[in-house]
C-alpha cells in the first residue's frame, strides 16, 4: 500500500558499501544428567516445550531461578505462533537484563514425548526464533552474535539430556536442527 | 491541510518524499548553519502536523495508517537529529553532537524494525550514519549494565511487561512499545566495545593527574563537590 514511501531516501542515500562480517558458528554438544538436579529442586521432567533457567546448573532451589529477559518476548512470539511454552518451576519468573549488543537467549528444552508427538516442533520453534531475531537485528549493521542453549531429551529410561550450546549468527540457528536430528540416529 | 491526507495517504507520501529530498540536500557539513537551523524548525513543524494527523487516524481506529505516520515522523526525527549533530559540531559542542548522532541511529532503527514491507530501503541512510560515527568521532569505549529486573511495565498497556502481548520495539496504533524497567538490582557494569546503548560511553581519560575529554582532548576542570 505504501511502498513508495522511502524511495527518495533510497535514491539519495550514500555509502552503500555494507559491512559484512560473517560470524563463526559454534555448536557444542554434551550429555548431561538433569534427573538428579530436578529431584533436588523437587520438580518433574517437563513433558512440554519449556524454558530452563540460565542458572540451572548451580541453583539450589526453584525460587532462585533466573532467566534471561529475552524470555518475555519469546513467550509472546511463541504464543502468537500457537506454540505452547512454559518456564521451569512455579515461582514468579526472575529475569536478568543485559545491555549488550549480543543477544542472550533462554535454554529451550525439548522433551522426548513432545518430539514423538510433534516431529516438526524443533523445526517450527527454531524457525520462529530465527524470524524473531532477524526482525530484532533488522537495523543493525554487521552480524550480531546469538547465544543459545537447547536441551534435548534423548534416552527416556536414563533421562539423559543432550545440551547443545550455540554461539554465532542468526543463520546458524537452523543448523541446530541438524545437530538434534543427528542425535536421534 | 493534513486532514486531506486521511482520504488519500498516497498524497502524503508524495509530499513526504519531496520534503526529505530537500532536507537531505541540507545534511552536508558545508551547508550554512543558519540554513540547517531553519531546516530543523521546518522538520519540527511538519512533525507536529504529522502528529495531529496520526491522532486523527487513531481516533478512527486506522492502525496501519497510524503506524505509517509513526514511521514518517521518526524518519524525519532522525534527519532532525542528523542536522542537530552537524550544528553541534559547528558550535563546538561535541558531546551534544555525539548524542544527536546516536539518537539519529536509534530513531531510524525503530523505523526499520517497523517497515511493513521487509526490505530495508533505509539501509543506505543507516550506513551514512555509521560512516559519520567512524569518520567524525574517535573510537569509543562504552559501559554496559546487567541486573535482575524487579519491576517492568509495558508502555502500551501499562501491564506487567512479562504478562501482556506487546513486544518492545514494535509499533501499535502509532506508538512504539517500550519495556519500562522501573526497578533493577544491579549485578555488573562492564566495559564493552559494542554496547546496546551507545549513549553509555566513557567520557574522560586521565593522564599524569589530569582529566581530558575523550572527544575534544581538552583538559577538564575537576569540579569540587
Amino acid at each position: 500500500m505504501y511502498t513508495k514511501v522511502y524511495i527518495a531516501l533510497c535514491e539519495l542515500g550514500v555509502m552503500p558499501n555494507k559491512e559484512s562480517t560473517q560470524l563463526e558458528m559454534d555448536y557444542k554438544t554434551e550429555d548431561i544428567d538433569i534427573e538428579e538436579k530436578l529431584a533436588v529442586l523437587n520438580l518433574p521432567l517437563p513433558t512440554n516445550l519449556t524454558f530452563f533457567p540460565e542458572n540451572f546448573d548451580t541453583v539450589l532451589d526453584a525460587d532462585s531461578f533466573i532467566f534471561p529477559d529475552s524470555v518475555s518476548d519469546l513467550k509472546k512470539v511463541f504464543r502468537q505462533n500457537n506454540i505452547q511454552i512454559g518456564t521451569l518451576g512455579n515461582a514468579p519468573v526472575k529475569l536478568r537484563a543485559r545491555k549488550y549488543a549480543d543477544w542472550f537467549g533462554p535454554t529451550l528444552f525439548f522433551s522426548l514425548t513432545m518430539l514423538a508427538e510433534n516431529p516438526t516442533i524443533v523445526s517450527i520453534s527454531l524457525n520462529v526464533l530465527s524470524n524473531y531475531l532477524t526482525d530484532f537485528f533488522k537495523e543493525s549493521l554487521g552480524e550480531k552474535k546469538v547465544h543459545l542453549e537447547i536441551y534435548v531429551e534423548t534416552k527416556r529410561k536414563k533421562k539423559k539430556v543432550t545440551r547443545i550450546t550455540y554461539t554465532g549468527g542468526i543463520d546458524g540457528i537452523q543448523g541446530v536442527e541438524k545437530v538434534i536430528k543427528s542425535l536421534k540416529s | 491541510m493534513m486532514l486531506a491526507f486521511i482520504d488519500n495517504p498516497q498524497l502524503l507520501i508524495i509530499e513526504f518524499n519531496d520534503l526529505i529530498k530537500v532536507t537531505q540536500r541540507k545534511t552536508f557539513i558545508t551547508v550554512g548553519i543558519e540554513i540547517q537551523k531553519e531546516e530543523i524548525r521546518v522538520i519540527e513543524d511538519y512533525r507536529n502536523d504529522l502528529d495531529k494527523l496520526k491522532k486523527e487516524f487513531i481516533t478512527r481506529g486506522l492502525e496501519k495508517e497510524a503506524n505509517l505516520i509513526f514511521n514518517l515522523e521518526n524518519t524525519l526525527l532522525s534527519f532532525q537529529y542528523e542536522l542537530e549533530m552537524l550544528v553541534s559540531i559547528k558550535e563546538d559542542d561535541m558531546d551534544a553532537a555525539w548524542k544527536h548522532l546516536i539518537n539519529a541511529q536509534m530513531t531510524i532503527g525503530s523505523v526499520i524494525r517497523n517497515q511493513p514491507n521487509g526490505p530495508t530501503f533505509l539501509d543506505n541512510y543507516v550506513h551514512k550514519l555509521s560512516t559519520y560515527e567512524r569518520l567524525l568521532f574517535p573510537t569509543m569505549t562504552f559501559s554496559s549494565v546487567g541486573g535482575i529486573i524487579q519491576e517492568s511495565l509495558c508502555s502500551i498497556c501499562n501491564d506487567e511487561y512479562d504478562k501482556c502481548n506487546h513486544i518492545k520495539g514494535k509499533v501499535y496504533m502509532g506508538e512504539m512499545c517500550c519495556q519500562i524497567i522501573g526497578k533493577m538490582d544491579l549485578e555488573e557494569i562492564s566495559i564493552v566495545d559494542d554496547p546496546a546503548n551507545k549513549h553509555c560511553r566513557i567520557m574522560t581519560i586521565q593522564s599524569e593527574g589530569k582529566t581530558y575529554d575523550i572527544l575534544t582532548l581538552r583538559e577538564q576542570e575537576i569540579k569540587s563537590s
